[in-house]
């Protein structure tokens, strides 16, 4: 019989760690995906992967009524931002206006929008290129969208900030991600 | 000043006002279908969503969102091998006594407990060897004090050719207290105890007896 999340948290408090193994597996590759898509580096990403257990479990105790996998997210997010101001002190990691798409023209255009019936497998492989040259931010906020299927609410917290603002930079992610892939867009538009 | 050049175009304004108006619509549109994708939509949102635009410019928005906006896959998602579960069992086991706040990042890798072991019974492994190998190296100096001859350019452990019978004996009775050590540190680093490994390797009892064994089978 499969278990929830709260049933295998509540296993692995009354002392089965095997439980635990099986929250691991649940949430090893949405969790990994981001960080690995963060950090950009495997070695790093399992580092920082580590880290995020290594911190939960610690803290299983305080954790509560929360789902895991934002509490996850939050934890990994808060490392990746840690790493990256190690990296680079003076990195900016709030919006720059610098690099933004077009994204007005972008969105009211209707010719970018493809057609999904004879869309390209490989497709799938150029957003994630596209979503690796994204700024921190709304890459960060792409990814716990899409890979940790978290909601805006959930994401405005971890960014510790409102869920307009989640909104924005999800629509300013869409938008340079349609911009570096206008090239497909305009060959499905065309074909 | 040319005056002219200020005065307002009411075609031109109205065109500008109109863009901006359907611009914003459509940034409206998208925001209301993001949050659809996640449930978050509430009901009166639901009816805006419906104003906006037709039914089918709705569908055709909503099915480029939900591709630009599917999980990337995991094709290109290396394998972890490092990441066992041991591991994380373990560092829950021995980071929940160690004082560390989640949020200390300082000195992460160093505080690890995996890490720390390896380093600390690495180091315990070294030790009891140094010891063994000084308590072997002892005898024979005092028969070179008898009767001096060259020091042998290979190592006096790994000389076959040098060994006697009684060092034989002595090296496989080293050997069977090594094993002994090595299985047991083994399973002290599978079961997440090693506390006592945390200040001394050698405060603990049983690498005490250990190593007073060994050295009485060498004496």
């Amino acid at each position: 019989m499969e278990h929830t999340e709260s049933e295998w948290l509540e296993m692995y408090r009354a002392g089965d760690v095997n439980a635990l193994g099986q929250l691991v597996e649940q949430t090893r590759r949405p969790l990994f995906s981001f960080i690995l898509r963060m950090v950009k580096n495997q070695h790093e990403a399992e580092e920082v992967f580590q880290e995020v257990w290594f911190r939960a479990v610690k803290n299983m105790d305080t954790y509560q009524d929360r789902k895991l996998m934002s509490w996850l997210f939050r934890i990994a997010h808060n490392l990746v931002i840690d790493r990256a101001r190690k990296k680079k002190p003076d990195l900016n990691l709030e919006e720059s206006s610098e690099g933004m798409p077009d994204w007005h023209e972008r969105l009211a255009s209707g010719d970018f929008l493809p057609d999904l019936l004879t869309m390209d497998q490989d497709l799938g492989i150029r957003i994630r290129d596209a979503v690796a040259n994204l700024p921190e931010t709304q890459k960060a906020v792409f990814l716990m969208r899409t890979e940790g299927d978290l909601s805006f609410k959930e994401i405005a917290e971890i960014q510790d900030t409102s869920i307009n603002t989640s909104l924005a930079r999800m629509q300013y992610a869409l938008s340079k991600l349609r911009d570096l892939l206008s090239e497909d867009y305009q060959q499905l538009a065309k074909g | 000043m040319n005056s002219s050049s200020n005065t307002p175009d009411p075609k031109k304004e109205a065109a500008l006002l109109e863009q901006q108006l359907l611009l914003e619509q459509l940034l409206l549109l998208e925001q209301l279908l993001l949050l659809e994708q996640t449930g978050e939509l509430g009901s009166e949102q639901t009816e805006q969503l419906a104003t906006l635009a037709t039914p089918e410019e709705i569908s055709r928005r909503r099915a480029e969102l939900n591709c630009l906006t599917q999980p990337l896959g995991s094709t290109d998602l290396p394998a972890t091998p490092e990441l066992s579960l041991e591991r994380i069992l373990k560092a829950g086991s021995v980071g929940a006594s160690d004082g560390n706040e989640a949020g200390n990042e300082a000195g992460a890798a160093a505080q690890r407990p995996w890490f720390g072991s390896t380093l600390r019974i690495a180091a315990a492994i070294t030790l009891l060897a140094g010891i063994t190998w000084f308590a072997l190296r002892g005898p024979q100096t005092q028969q070179l004090a008898n009767n001096p001859e060259p020091e042998p350019t290979q190592s006096h452990l790994s000389s076959e050719t040098n060994v006697t019978a009684l060092e034989a004996e002595m090296f496989a009775s080293v050997d069977e207290r090594l094993g002994d050590l090595d299985s047991m540190l083994s399973q002290v680093t599978l079961d997440g105890i090693d506390s006592s490994l945390e200040i001394d390797p050698f405060s603990d009892p049983y690498l005490n007896s250990l190593a007073a064994a060994l050295l009485a089978d060498l004496q």
